[in-house]
C-alpha cells in the first residue's frame, strides 16, 4: 500500500504544472483574438468612445500579454471574470449551462458501458461468425458516421414519424441536491422527473456514444481474446476451476487497457457535446461556448474551454487512480 | 521451389498484375534516377509486392481504396464538372429552383446572363438550396474543400507531433521530460474543443496576414477552386487548417516515441551508432523507416478523422462561411428546411459518411497488411492454397 500512496501523490502533483499549462492554453485563445475587441463589445461602429476605453481598462486590453494573463486568471480564479457582452459572472454562467452537459455525457457514458462492453464480449466470444461481423460493421459505422447526419435522420425516425422523444424544454425538478436534475431525482426517487429526463436525453445520449460503442466494443473484443489467449487461463482451466471462475479471471485482466480507453472516450464526449447540443436544443456548455463565439464574447469562450478541460483531467486522474488499484504493476 | 522469388510464390489474379506493373514501373523509375537501386532494394520492392498480394484478397480494403479513390477524384475533377458554379442562384431568375426537391428540372429564361448562367433547362439531380444553387454542383465544390483542407493538416500537424516524438524518444532525458509533459498539456484539451475555440478566433488574423499576402491568398484560392471575390471567405477555412495543427500532432508525438523508445533498443540502432552515424541520420533513416507501418495506418485512419472534424466545425457555423461550398455548412444551413428539404442534409452527409468510411476501412487492412505478424499469416494461407493445388 505504501507504493500505492505514492503513486497517488505523484500523480497529484503532476497535477498543478499541467493546471499551470492549460491555463497559458486558455489564455492564447484570448491572445489570438484581434487587438481590439473592445468595440464590438461596446456595440460596434456607432460605439461610444468613453465605454470604449472604459472596456479597454476595465480588460486590460492595452497591456502587455503578461499583465492581462495574470488579470485574467485573477479574474477567473477569484470568480470576479464578468462577461463584456452578457453582464454576468463567467463561472456564474457556466454553473447555469453546466448540468445539462454533465447530465449529457453521464447518459452517454451510462450506454457505452451497457452497449459498448456486452457487443464487444459477445463479437469475442462469437469470434468468426456472422454475429461477430455484424458487430464489427456497427463499430465500423460508428467511428465514421458523422454525429450530426445520424441525428437527422434519426430524428425524422423517432420524432417526426414515431414521436417517442420530447424535443423541447429541460425537466427541471424544484427542488436541488448536487444541482444536477439527473442525480438529484434518482436521490429523491422521483420518478416521474426521472422519466421525463430520459424522455429528453435518451437519443441526444445514444447519439453521442454512438463512436464511443463502436471503438469500446472494438477494444474489449480484442482484449479479451488477448486475456482469453493468456497462459494463465490454462492454469485456471488446468485447476478444474468452473467456467465462471474463468470469465472472472479474464474479465479482471481485460479491463486493464478497457479502463484508459473508457477515460480516453469521455473526452470524445464532452468534444461532440457541442453538436449533440447543437442539434438537440439543449443548453449545455458547448451550446454556452458557441453563442459566446457569435457575440464575440471570447472570456465567456475561455470559461467553457477551461471548465471542459477541468473535468477531462479529474476524470483522467480518476482513471489513474482506478488504474492503480486494479493493476498493481502500475504503481512501480 | 527455394529459387523463386517470394512474389512469384503466388497464383495472380488480375488485381495482382496490376499491383505488380505499378510496383515495376516506380522501381524502374527509381533506377532511372538513382542507377543501382533496383539491384540493393530487391528485397525492398519484393517485399512491397507481397503487401499488395494481401492487400488485394481484401474485399473490404478494396471497397475502402475504391471510395477513396472515387471521392479523391471527385475532388480533383469536381469543380471543373460542376455544372453549376457553386454560387450560382437559379431563383433569381426562376422561383421554381428555391428548395427545389431532387430531379427537378428548371427552365432558365433568356436575360440572366449576368448571373454566368445561360438559357436552357437545368435539372437538379440533388436538389436546390435555399438560394436555388444546385445541390449536386455544390457538393462537388465541396468534395474539393473537405480533401484540400484533410491534405494541408495531415502535411503539418501529424509531422510536428512525429518529429516532436522521434526527439523526445531517441535523447531522452530532460528534453523529453519537456515534450511530453507539454503534450500532455495539449491532451488534457478534448480535440473538438480546441478546434472550435481557435478556428472561432483565428480568422481576423488570418485575414490581416492575407491582406498582405496577396499571392498566398491567390494560390489557396486556386486550390479552394473559389472565385476572387469570395477572398474574403478564404481565412475562414485557413483558420480551420491552423486550428487543427494544433489539435493533430500531441497524438502522433506521444505514439512515436513509445514506438521510438522500443526501437531504439533494437541492435541496428546501436551498430549505427557504433558506426558514428549521427543522431539524425539514425532517426530518419534507420528508426523511422521501421516505425513508418503504424503511422502510415494512423494517417489513413486521422485523414477520415480530419474530414469528420472539419464538417463538424463547418457544422458549427465556426468552420467554411458562406458562399464556400463544404459538405459541413450545408448540412447546417438546409437544417433549418429540415424535414422538408431532406435532400439538403441527407446528400451532404451521405458523401462525408462514405468518404470517412473509406478511410476507416482503408486504415483498418492497411494496419493488417503492414504488420509483419497478421500479414504472414495471410501469406501462410495463400501459400498452403496454392501448394494443395499444386499437388492435386
Amino acid at each position: 500500500m505504501a507504493e500505492l500512496r505514492r503513486f497517488l501523490i505523484r500523480r497529484f502533483l503532476t497535477f498543478i504544472p499541467t493546471l499551470i499549462g492549460v491555463t497559458f492554453i486558455v489564455y492564447l485563445i484570448a491572445a489570438v483574438v484581434p487587438a481590439n475587441p473592445a468595440r464590438l463589445w461596446a456595440g460596434g461602429q456607432k460605439a461610444n468612445p468613453q465605454v470604449i476605453a472604459m472596456l479597454v481598462k476595465e480588460y486590460h486590453l492595452n497591456d502587455p500579454f503578461y499583465v492581462q494573463y495574470y488579470y485574467f486568471m485573477k479574474g477567473f480564479l477569484e470568480n470576479s471574470m464578468v462577461s463584456p457582452v452578457t453582464g454576468y459572472k463567467v463561472w456564474y454562467e457556466v454553473k447555469t449551462y453546466m448540468p445539462v452537459t454533465i447530465q449529457l455525457t453521464l447518459i452517454s457514458f451510462v450506454f457505452i458501458l451497457l452497449i459498448g462492453i456486452p457487443l464487444g464480449i459477445i463479437s469475442a466470444l462469437k469470434k468468426d461468425t456472422w454475429i461477430d461481423a455484424t458487430i464489427r460493421v456497427v463499430a465500423l459505422v460508428g467511428v465514421s458516421v458523422p454525429i450530426f447526419w445520424l441525428a437527422y435522420l434519426l430524428i425524422f425516425l423517432f420524432f417526426t414519424k414515431l414521436g417517442w422523444i420530447t424535443l423541447s424544454g429541460t425537466p427541471t425538478p424544484p427542488y436541488s441536491i448536487t444541482g444536477i436534475p439527473l442525480i438529484d431525482s434518482i436521490l429523491k426517487l422521483d420518478w416521474h422527473t426521472q422519466w421525463e429526463i430520459i424522455k429528453r436525453y435518451w437519443l441526444p445520449g445514444i447519439i453521442l456514444a454512438y463512436p464511443g460503442i463502436g471503438v469500446i466494443a472494438r477494444l474489449v473484443r480484442n482484449s479479451f481474446l488477448d486475456a482469453l489467449g493468456a497462459d494463465f487461463v490454462d492454469y485456471v482451466d488446468a485447476r478444474g476451476l468452473p467456467k465462471s471462475q474463468r470469465y472472472r479471471h479474464v474479465l479482471k485482466n481485460a479491463m486493464v487497457p478497457i479502463i484508459t480507453v473508457l477515460g480516453l472516450q469521455f473526452g470524445g464526449l464532452l468534444a461532440g457535446a457541442p453538436i449533440t447540443e447543437t442539434i438537440f436544443g439543449l443548453p449545455g456548455i458547448g451550446r454556452f461556448m458557441l453563442t459566446s463565439i457569435y457575440s464575440f464574447d471570447y472570456l465567456s469562450l475561455m470559461g467553457g474551454v477551461f471548465i471542459i478541460a477541468l473535468i477531462y483531467m479529474t476524470v483522467n486522474l480518476i482513471v489513474d487512480i482506478l488504474y492503480a488499484l486494479i493493476d498493481p504493476r502500475v504503481r512501480y | 521451389m527455394a529459387t523463386r522469388a517470394a512474389s512469384e510464390v503466388y497464383k495472380k489474379k488480375l488485381l495482382d498484375r496490376f499491383s505488380d506493373a505499378l510496383i515495376d514501373s516506380i522501381a524502374g523509375f527509381m533506377n532511372k534516377i538513382r542507377p543501382g537501386w533496383k539491384v540493393r532494394n530487391q528485397a525492398r520492392v519484393d517485399e512491397w509486392k507481397l503487401m499488395f498480394y494481401a492487400f488485394n484478397r481484401s474485399p473490404l480494403g478494396i471497397a475502402g481504396a475504391i471510395l477513396v479513390l472515387a471521392f479523391l477524384l471527385l475532388a480533383i475533377i469536381g469543380p471543373w464538372v460542376a455544372p453549376l458554379s457553386y454560387d450560382t442562384s437559379l431563383a433569381l431568375c426562376n422561383q421554381q429552383a428555391y428548395l427545389a426537391p431532387p430531379k427537378t428540372t428548371v427552365t432558365i429564361p433568356g436575360g440572366c446572363e449576368a448571373l454566368g448562367v445561360k438559357p436552357g433547362n437545368y435539372t437538379l439531380y440533388l436538389g436546390g438550396d435555399s438560394f436555388g444553387r444546385d445541390l449536386g454542383s455544390r457538393m462537388l465544390f465541396g468534395a474539393r474543400t473537405s480533401f484540400v483542407v484533410m491534405i494541408f493538416v495531415l502535411l503539418v500537424g501529424p509531422w510536428i507531433g512525429i518529429g516532436l516524438g522521434l526527439i523526445s524518444g531517441y535523447f531522452g532525458g530532460s528534453t523529453d521530460e519537456l515534450i511530453m509533459r507539454t503534450t500532455d498539456i495539449f491532451l488534457v484539451f478534448p480535440g473538438l474543443i480546441l478546434a472550435i475555440a481557435f478556428s472561432a478566433v483565428l480568422p481576423s488574423r488570418i485575414s490581416g496576414f492575407l491582406a498582405s499576402h496577396h499571392y498566398v491568398s491567390l494560390f489557396f484560392l486556386h486550390l479552394f477552386s473559389l472565385k476572387i471575390q469570395h477572398e474574403g471567405s478564404l481565412a475562414s477555412l485557413l483558420s480551420v487548417i491552423i486550428a487543427l495543427w494544433i489539435v493533430w500532432w500531441p497524438g502522433y508525438a506521444r505514439l512515436v516515441r513509445g514506438m521510438v523508445l522500443s526501437e531504439k533498443e533494437n541492435t541496428y540502432v546501436e551498430a549505427a551508432r557504433a558506426l558514428g552515424i549521427p543522431s539524425r541520420s539514425i532517426l530518419v533513416r534507420h528508426i523511422m523507416p521501421n516505425i513508418s507501418g503504424p503511422i502510415l495506418v494512423y494517417l489513413s485512419l486521422d485523414s477520415g478523422g480530419v474530414i469528420l472534424t472539419e464538417a463538424g466545425l463547418s457544422f458549427l457555423g465556426v468552420g467554411a462561411v458562406p458562399p464556400i461550398a463544404d459538405w459541413g455548412r450545408i448540412i447546417y444551413d438546409g437544417s433549418q428546411y429540415f424535414p422538408n428539404a431532406w435532400w439538403l442534409i441527407f446528400f451532404p452527409g451521405l458523401a462525408i459518411f462514405l468518404t470517412v468510411l473509406g478511410f476507416n476501412l482503408l486504415g483498418d487492412v492497411l494496419r493488417d497488411v503492414l504488420d509483419p505478424r497478421t500479414r504472414r499469416s495471410i501469406e501462410f494461407k495463400l501459400k498452403k492454397e496454392i501448394e494443395v493445388g499444386e499437388e492435386q
